[in-house]
C-alpha cells in the first residue's frame, strides 16, 4: 500500500519535520508559561504544539491521512508534557515501524502429482490417503451382486490418483448396474474437466508471460511449461485421449517439456521426458532424456525399469535383465514390475 | 481467540498439589494483579503521602477525584468497551488481524476528543481548584477512558502478562509521581497520577504496535453501522450502571454523602468498607479465570468446531454436556471459594481492621459488601459464559435487572437505617445472579436444538 | 375469476420456458386436442435460470401461472398456529413412517402399511392449511427439532448433523412451498403431471385437496435424472474441502439422503395418480420397480406425423451427406463431450466429414464453453458446428446420420423425426433408444436395423458405427427404409393422440 511505502521511506515531507520543530518548540514554551502561572499562552501554545505533532505524525499530509493527524494531537493536547513525550517517543514510531501484513502474494497451484515421479506419493490430492487398497476394490466392481458396494467402491476412487484410479473407472463404467455406470461416468468426466481447465489456465499464463521478457520470468516460464507438460502427460496417462489425438498430445507435451527443460534443468521434469518419449516409441530420445535425469540426481533404481522399457523397444532383450535386477529393491508399491523383473532375472539365470 | 495461553493450561494439566497451587496463584495474578496493583498503589500513596502532604484535605481531594475518576471513566466508556471488544473479535474470526490497532488508535481518537469535549464543562465547576488541577482532572479523565480500551484489546489478546507489566509500570510511575509531587498538594498528587498513568497508557500502546501487524495507522472502520452491535452498548452502561449504581447514591445522599470538591461528593461511612470487600473477591476471580475463561472457554469452542466439522448429533449432545457440566463447575467453585474466603475474612477481619487503624464501626457492612461482591463474581461469570453463547439479549436484561434492583433496593434501604446500609447491594446481587444461573440452565438445556433451529435460512 | 380448464398440466422446468423433447411433445398434445382446455402450471428451481416463454401458447390454453421453489424461502412465512402441536407432528412423522415402509424395507411386526398410507393422504391435505403444519412450524417449532433427531439418530448417526440437519431444510422448504401453491392454484376439472418430482408431488397435493383425479406421464426417470445431477455436483465436493475430518461416509449418506428423497416424492406421485403413464415398457418396469400399483399402469408410445416430415425427405439429395448431426441441448445430459470427440475420429477416417450440433447453448453456458475448448484442443474446431436452436425440416435434409450421445434418454422425438425425415441413426444404449433402433415387438424387429446401438461414454463404438453408416451406402439405405417403416407403422401421432383423448374423457367424467 502507499502508505506503507511512505512510512517505511527515508525521505519525509519538510512539512513533516516543520512540524515537529514546531511542535517541540511550542510545547517548551507552554511549559514555561504554565510555570510561570500564564494560563491563557500556555494552552495557546499547548494547542499549537498539538498540531505540530499532529502534522509530524500524519507526514506533513494531513488531508489524506486524517487519522494519525487525529489522534496524535488529540493525545498530546489532553494530556500536558507526557502527552508529546508519549507521541515522540513511543507513538509516532511504533507507527513509521510497523510491519506491514503478510502480502498474500501468489498462491501456489497445486498441481496434481505426476505419477512420473518416483516415490509413489500422491501427495498432491489432498492429505487423505484412501485406506483401501486398489485391488480389492478392483474384486469388487467385477463382482455381481448387490449394488451398493460396487457404488461405495467407485466413491471412494474420487480420492484415489489417477494412475490406479482411472482403469478402475473404466472397469465400472462397463457395469450392468445404471448407477454405478453413471457415476463413473460423472467421475471420470470431472477428472478430464478438471484437467482441461488446468491447461487452459496455464496456456494463459504461458502467453501472458511470452509478453514479459524478464530474466525472473524465465523461471516462472519454466515451471509453467513444467506444468503443461505434466498435465498432458496426465491426458495420456488417464486414458483421456487415444488414437492419434494420444500421439498429438504426447507431441505436445514432449515440446512443453523440452522448452522448459532449457531453461531449467530439473531431474523430475527429465523423468517425466524419458516416459513421454517411452509411450511415444521412441526409444533414442528416451534413453536420451533418462541420462539427463540421472545426471541430474535421480536415483538408478528408479531409472532402470525405464532404462529397461527403452532396451525393450529397441529389442535389446540381453540387456534387460541385469537392469531390472538393479531395480530389485524396489519396494512392495510395484507389485507388477517385481512380478517382471523375476521374469526376466529369472531367464538371465537360465541362460 | 486461543485459550488463556500455553502457560496456563500447562499448569492446568499438572495435577500435583503445588501445581494446583502454581496454577491459581498464576491466575489470581492475571485476573487480579492489575486492578490490586491501582488499589495497593492507592492505598500506599494514601499512607506514606499523609506524612509529604501540606495537609490532610489536599490527600481527601486527591483520592475522593481519583474514586470519581474511575468510576467516570468507566461509566462513560462502559458500552463503547464492550462494543469495541466484540469488533476486534469478529474481525479476528474473519482472520483480519491488521485491523485491530488502526482502529484502537482510532477509537483512542475519537474517545479522547469526546471526553476531553465532555470533561470541560464539568471541570470549570471546580471552584476552588487552580487551572491546573483542572486541566490535570481532564487529563487524567480522558487517559484514564484510554487506557481501558488499549487494556481491553491487549486482554483479549490474552497477554495477559503484559497487561501485568504496564499496570506495575504505570503504577510504580503513579507511586513515585505521587510520592514526587505530594507537596505540591492535591495538584502535585494529581499530577503523578497523571504521569503514572500517562506511563500505562502509552507502554500499552507501545507493546500493541509491536505485536499486531497493521497497513495503517490510524483506521475507523469500527464507527460503521453494521459492525457495532447496539445491545452491546447498552450492556455496557447498564453493567457499569448496576455495580456504581450504590456507590452513586450514597454518595449523592444527603444523609450519608459529603461534598468533597467541586461536585464530587464521598461517603465517610460507605467508600472504606466496599473498598475493602473488593479485596477479597481476588480467589473468586482466580477461579473464575481458570473455570470460565479456560475450562469452559475450551468446551464451548469443541462444541462450535464440532458443530461446523460435521459430527454426529450423539457426539454434538455429548459435548454440550461437557459444557453444561464445566459451567456448573466453574459457578460451584466460585461459590466454595468465596464461602471459603468470606469465613476467613469473618475470623481474621476484627483483627486486621484493627491492625491498619481503621474503626471496628465499619465491620458490619464490610461483612455484608463481601457478601455481595462474591456475588457480583458469579454475575461476571453468568454473563461471560452467555457472551459466550452469544445471548446478547439475554445480559441485556440481567444488566437491566441489576441497575434497577440494585438502585431500587439501595434507595429503600437506606431509608430504612444503617442497620440495613448494604443490604440493597447484596439482595441486588443476589437475585440477579439467581435469575442469570435459572435462565443460563435453561439455555443449556436446549442449547443443541437451539443452535440449529434458531439459524436463518439465507437463500 | 379463472375459468376451470379441463385439464390443468404440471410443468417442472419444461414447457413452456425450456426447448426441447418434453417440451414438444408437451406442445404436440395441447396443439393436437384442440378440444380440450389446458392451462399449466409452471414450477421452476431460480427465476434467473429460466428466461421468456418459448413456444406460441395456442388458443385451447386458457391460464398460465409461474411459480419458483427458490420463493420458499423468500416469501413471508405464515404464522404458525398455537394450536399446532403433538397430533399434526405425529401424522407427520407416521407420513415418514409409510414411506419407509412401503419402499420395500423391512417391517416390523403389527406395522400396518395402509393404515399409515392413509394417514400420508392426510398429512397431504394438512400443510400450508389452518390447523395444519407450515413452513415456520417445521422452521422452529421444537417437535419438529424432535422428529429430526430421532430419524438422524434412526438413520446413520455417525454421519455429519449440520450437513443431514441444512438438507432437511433445503429438501421440505419447497414442499411447503408447493403446498402453498396447491393452495392458490386456478382450478381444473383434472391434473396432469409430466414428470414426479415436485410436480408430481403438487401433483398429488392438489389430487388430495381438490378430489379430482391426477394422470402421470413419465418421459425421463425423475429420480435416475436427479442420481446424474447429484453425481455431477460440486457442491458435495466443495463441502468438504476445508473439513478436517471430511469423511466419504458423510458424502454418500448425503448422497443416500437426497436420492430417498426424490424416490419418495415418486412413490406419493404414483400413489396419487391413475394412469400412470409411461412410453416404453422398459420404463414401466422401472415405475413398477419404484412402487406403482401395476394396474394403474400402461404404456403410450411417443408419436409423430409422418406427413410433416414428408418435404423433409423429399428435399433429400441422393447422396448421403458426411454430416453427422446431434439434436439436443448443449447440456451434460446430452454427452456433447462424446459426441466431439467421436467426431474427431469420425474425421481421422473420413476427413470430409463435419459434426453440427443443433440445439440451445444458453441452458448451461459454462459447459458449452468447455465443448467449445474441448473442439479447439482436439484440432476439430473447423469440422464441429454449433448451429443453436434450428427448425428440424430444415436441417433434417442435411444430415447424413443423426447421433445422440446422451447418457439418459427417454424416448427421443428426435429419432422419430429423423427416422420419418429418412435419416439412421447412431444412439448410446439408454432409455428407449434400442427399441427405436432395433424394434421392440418381433412383428417390429422384422422391419430391421433402422441404425446402431452403443454403450453409452465410448466414443471408439460411436465413431465406428458413424464411419460404417456413412462409408456403407447400401447399408444407409437399408437402415433408412427400416427407420421411415418403424416409425410410420409403430409410432403413429394419430395413435398417441387417440390414447390420450380416451384417458382425459374418462379423467373428465368422474
Amino acid at each position: 500500500m502507499q502508505q506503507t511505502s511512505e512510512i517505511a521511506g527515508e525521505n519525509r515531507s519538510w512539512m513533516s519535520a516543520f512540524g515537529l520543530v514546531l511542535a517541540l518548540a511550542a510545547e517548551l514554551g507552554g511549559l514555561v508559561c504554565a510555570l510561570r502561572g500564564e494560563q491563557a499562552p500556555a494552552v495557546g501554545l499547548h494547542a499549537l504544539s498539538a498540531l505540530g505533532f499532529g502534522l509530524w505524525a500524519a507526514d506533513g499530509k494531513v488531508m489524506s491521512r486524517p487519522g494519525p493527524f487525529i489522534a496524535a494531537c488529540m493525545m498530546v493536547f489532553t494530556i500536558p508534557v507526557l502527552g508529546a513525550l508519549g507521541v515522540a517517543l513511543l507513538i509516532v514510531p511504533a507507527w513509521r515501524d510497523q510491519r506491514p501484513a503478510e502480502n498474500d502474494g501468489i498462491v501456489e497451484i497445486s498441481l496434481p502429482h505426476a505419477a512420473a515421479v518416483s516415490g509413489g506419493s500422491s501427495a498432491q490430492e489432498g492429505a487423505q490417503q484412501v485406506r483401501i487398497a486398489p485391488a480389492p476394490i478392483e474384486l469388487v466392481l467385477r463382482s455381481q451382486g448387490a449394488a451398493q458396494k460396487r457404488v461405495a467402491s467407485v466413491m471412494a476412487l474420487r480420492r484415489m490418483d489417477a494412475a490406479r484410479a482411472v482403469p478402475l473407472l473404466r472397469v465400472a463404467l462397463g457395469d450392468t448396474h445404471e448407477d454405478v455406470r453413471l457415476l463413473a461416468y460423472a467421475i471420470l468426466e470431472r477428472r478430464e474437466k478438471e484437467l482441461r481447465g488446468r491447461i487452459e489456465v496455464l496456456l494463459n499464463d504461458l502467453e501472458a508471460l511470452q509478453a514479459a521478457s524478464a530474466a525472473s520470468e524465465d523461471k516462472q516460464r519454466a515451471a509453467v511449461l513444467k506444468a503443461l507438460a505434466e498435465q498432458h502427460w496426465e491426458l495420456v496417462h488417464g486414458g483421456f485421449v487415444s488414437g492419434d489425438v494420444e500421439k498429438q498430445t504426447l507431441t505436445a507435451a514432449a515440446r512443453y517439456g523440452h522448452e522448459s527443460l532449457l531453461q531449467a534443468q530439473d531431474g523430475s521434469l527429465a523423468l517425466l521426458l524419458g516416459r513421454i518419449q517411452l509411450r511415444a516409441c521412441k526409444p533414442g530420445s528416451a534413453l536420451h532424456y533418462l541420462r539427463a535425469a540421472g545426471s541430474l540426481g535421480v536415483g538408478s533404481s528408479v531409472l532402470a525399469p525405464l532404462y529397461a522399457e527403452a532396451a525393450f523397444l529397441m529389442r535389446r532383450f540381453d540387456a534387460i535383465g541385469p537392469l531390472l535386477a538393479e531395480a530389485g529393491n524396489a519396494p512392495l508399491a510395484r507389485p507388477k514390475l517385481d512380478a517382471v523383473a523375476r521374469f526376466w532375472t529369472a531367464r538371465e539365470d537360465q541362460t | 481467540m486461543a485459550g488463556v495461553g500455553f502457560s496456563l493450561k500447562k499448569l492446568r494439566d499438572d495435577d500435583s498439589y503445588t501445581g494446583l497451587i502454581r496454577l491459581y496463584g498464576a491466575a489470581g495474578i492475571i485476573s487480579s494483579g492489575p486492578w490490586l496493583l491501582s488499589i495497593l498503589t492507592l492505598l500506599f500513596i494514601g499512607i506514606i503521602g499523609r506524612q509529604l502532604v501540606p495537609n490532610t484535605v489536599a490527600l481527601q481531594r486527591f483520592q475522593v477525584s481519583v474514586t470519581w475518576l474511575f468510576a467516570a471513566s468507566l461509566l462513560w466508556t462502559g458500552p463503547l468497551q464492550l462494543m469495541f471488544t466484540r469488533f476486534i473479535a469478529d474481525r479476528d474470526y474473519l482472520g483480519e488481524h491488521d485491523q485491530t490497532l488502526p482502529n484502537l488508535h482510532g477509537a483512542l481518537a475519537v474517545v479522547g476528543a469526546a471526553t476531553f469535549a465532555l470533561a470541560v464543562p464539568f471541570v470549570v465547576q471546580f471552584e476552588d481548584s487552580s487551572w491546573l488541577f483542572k486541566w490535570l482532572l481532564a487529563s487524567a479523565f480522558v487517559v484514564l477512558s484510554q487506557t481501558w480500551m488499549a487494556i481491553i484489546v491487549l486482554t483479549g489478546l490474552r497477554a495477559h502478562m503484559h497487561v501485568f507489566g504496564c499496570f506495575a509500570l504505570g503504577y510504580g510511575v503513579t507511586f513515585i509521581g505521587c510520592m514526587l509531587g505530594a507537596p505540591y498538594g492535591e495538584t502535585g498528587l494529581l499530577g503523578g497520577f497523571v504521569a503514572g498513568q500517562s506511563a500505562l497508557l502509552f507502554s500499552s500502546l507501545a507493546v500493541l504496535a509491536k505485536k499486531m501487524p497493521a497497513k495503517t495507522p490510524v483506521a475507523f472502520r469500527f464507527l460503521e453501522r453494521r459492525s457495532l452491535f447496539f445491545e452491546l452498548g447498552v450492556v455496557g452502561l447498564l453493567y457499569n450502571l448496576g455495580v456504581w449504581i450504590d456507590k452513586l447514591i450514597f454518595w449523592w445522599s444527603p444523609g450519608t454523602g459529603q461534598r468533597v470538591l467541586g461536585p464530587l461528593y464521598a461517603s465517610e461511612v460507605y467508600d472504606l468498607p466496599i473498598f475493602l470487600a473488593y479485596l477479597t473477591i481476588v480467589p473468586g476471580m482466580a477461579v473464575f479465570l481458570v473455570r470460565v475463561e479456560t475450562d469452559f472457554a475450551e468446551a464451548h469452542h469443541a462444541f462450535y468446531a464440532a458443530v461446523r466439522n460435521g459430527a454426529p448429533l450423539l457426539r454434538l449432545e455429548t459435548l454440550c454436556q461437557e459444557m453444561t457440566d464445566s459451567a456448573r463447575r466453574a459457578v460451584v467453585d466460585i461459590v466454595k471459594i468465596q464461602g471459603i474466603t468470606l469465613v476467613v475474612c469473618a475470623t481474621v477481619g476484627p483483627w486486621l481492621l484493627s491492625v491498619a487503624g481503621i474503626s471496628e464501626l465499619h465491620l458490619p457492612l464490610f461483612y455484608i459488601d463481601a457478601a455481595g461482591v462474591a456475588l457480583q463474581v458469579i454475575m461476571l461469570a453468568v454473563t461471560s459464559m452467555f457472551f459466550y453463547l452469544d445471548r446478547r439479549r439475554a445480559v441485556c436484561w440481567l444488566t437491566g435487572m441489576l441497575f434497577v434492583s440494585n438502585a431500587s433496593l439501595t434507595w429503600l434501604t437506606q431509608r430504612m437505617g444503617p442497620e440495613f446500609y448494604g443490604y440493597g447491594f447484596a439482595i441486588a446481587m443476589a437475585i440477579t445472579s439467581l435469575v442469570g444461573l435459572v435462565a443460563l440452565s435453561r439455555t443449556f438445556q436446549h442449547l443443541v436444538r437451539d443452535t440449529f433451529m434458531r439459524q436463518p435460512v439465507v437463500s | 375469476m379463472t375459468k376451470e380448464a379441463d385439464i390443468a398440466l404440471l410443468l417442472e422446468g419444461t414447457y413452456p420456458y425450456v426447448r426441447g423433447g418434453v417440451s414438444s411433445w408437451v406442445h404436440q398434445i395441447i396443439t393436437g386436442l384442440p378440444l380440450v382446455t389446458f392451462s399449466l402450471i409452471f414450477v421452476g428451481g431460480r427465476r434467473s435460470d429460466y428466461g421468456e416463454i418459448r413456444y406460441e401458447l395456442p388458443k385451447n390454453v386458457v391460464h398460465v401461472e409461474t411459480h419458483y421453489l427458490e420463493d420458499a424461502w423468500k416469501q413471508k412465512q405464515s404464522k404458525s398456529s398455537p394450536r399446532t402441536g403433538e397430533n399434526q407432528f405425529r401424522q407427520s412423522a407416521e407420513l415418514h413412517e409409510f414411506l419407509k415402509y412401503s419402499a420395500g424395507g423391512k417391517r416390523p411386526a403389527g406395522v400396518d402399511v395402509e393404515a399409515l398410507g392413509k394417514t400420508a393422504d392426510r398429512v397431504l391435505g394438512l400443510l400450508e392449511r389452518p390447523d395444519g403444519l407450515c413452513l415456520n412450524d417445521y422452521l422452529s417449532h421444537p417437535l419438529a427439532w424432535e422428529q429430526i433427531r430421532k430419524a438422524h439418530l434412526e438413520g446413520d448417526d455417525q454421519a455429519s448433523f449440520v450437513d443431514y440437519f441444512w438438507s432437511l431444510r433445503l429438501m421440505h422448504g419447497p414442499l411447503f412451498q408447493l403446498a402453498r401453491i396447491a393452495n392458490s392454484a386456478a382450478p381444473a376439472r383434472a391434473y396432469h403431471t409430466i414428470s414426479t418430482g415436485y410436480a408430481g408431488f403438487l401433483g398429488a397435493l392438489l389430487q388430495r385437496r381438490r378430489q379430482r383425479p391426477l394422470i402421470l406421464t413419465e418421459h425421463g426417470i425423475y429420480t435416475k435424472e436427479r442420481r446424474i445431477d447429484l453425481n455431477q455436483a460440486d457442491w458435495f465436493e466443495q463441502l468438504h474441502a476445508g473439513r478436517e475430518d471430511a469423511s466419504l461416509g458423510t458424502t454418500t449418506a448425503l448422497r443416500e439422503l437426497w436420492i430417498r428423497f426424490f424416490e419418495s416424492l415418486g412413490r406419493l406421485t404414483y400413489r396419487a395418480a391413475d394412469p400412470i403413464i409411461s412410453l416404453y415398457e422398459g420404463n414401466r418396469r422401472r415405475q413398477l420397480q419404484d412402487g406403482a400399483a401395476a394396474e394403474r399402469t400402461r404404456v403410450i408410445v411417443n408419436g409423430i406425423d409422418p406427413k410433416r416430415f414428408l418435404p423433409a425427405f423429399t428435399q433429400r439429395s441422393p447422396q448421403v451427406p458426411k454430416v453427422v448431426g446431434l439434436i439436443g441441448r448443449v447440456v451434460p445430459i446430452k454427452d456433447v463431450k462424446t459426441f466431439i470427440r467421436t467426431i474427431r475420429q469420425v474425421v481421422s477416417v473420413v476427413p470430409e466429414a463435419e459434426g453440427w450440433i443443433i440445439g440451445g447453448a444458453d441452458e448451461d453456458p459454462a459447459y458449452a464453453q468447455e465443448c467449445e475448448a474441448l473442439a479447439r484442443s482436439l484440432g476439430i474446431a473447423d469440422k464441429l458446428k454449433f448451429l443453436g436452436h434450428q427448425n428440424v425440416i430444415e436441417i433434417l435434409p442435411k444430415l447424413g446420420v443423426l447421433m445422440l450421445t446422451s447418457i439418459s434418454e427417454a424416448q427421443p422425438l428426435a429419432i422419430l423425426e429423423a427416422f420419418a425425415a429418412g435419416v439412421p441413426c447412431v444412439a448410446t444404449d439408454v432409455g428407449a433408444c434400442r427399441e427405436q433402433i432395433e424394434g421392440g415387438t418381433p412383428q417390429d424387429r422384422a422391419l430391421g436395423l433402422a441404425g446402431r446401438v452403443v454403450p453409452f461414454a465410448d466414443a471408439d463404438a460411436l465413431a465406428r458405427a458413424a464411419i460404417e453408416l456413412l462409408s456403407d451406402t447400401d447399408n444407409w439405405h437399408a437402415c433408412q427404409a427400416a427407420a421411415r417403416k418403424r416409425v410410420a407403422q409403430h409410432y403413429s401421432q394419430e395413435t398417441m393422440l387417440d390414447a390420450y383423448m380416451k384417458v382425459y374423457q374418462r379423467a373428465l367424467e368422474v
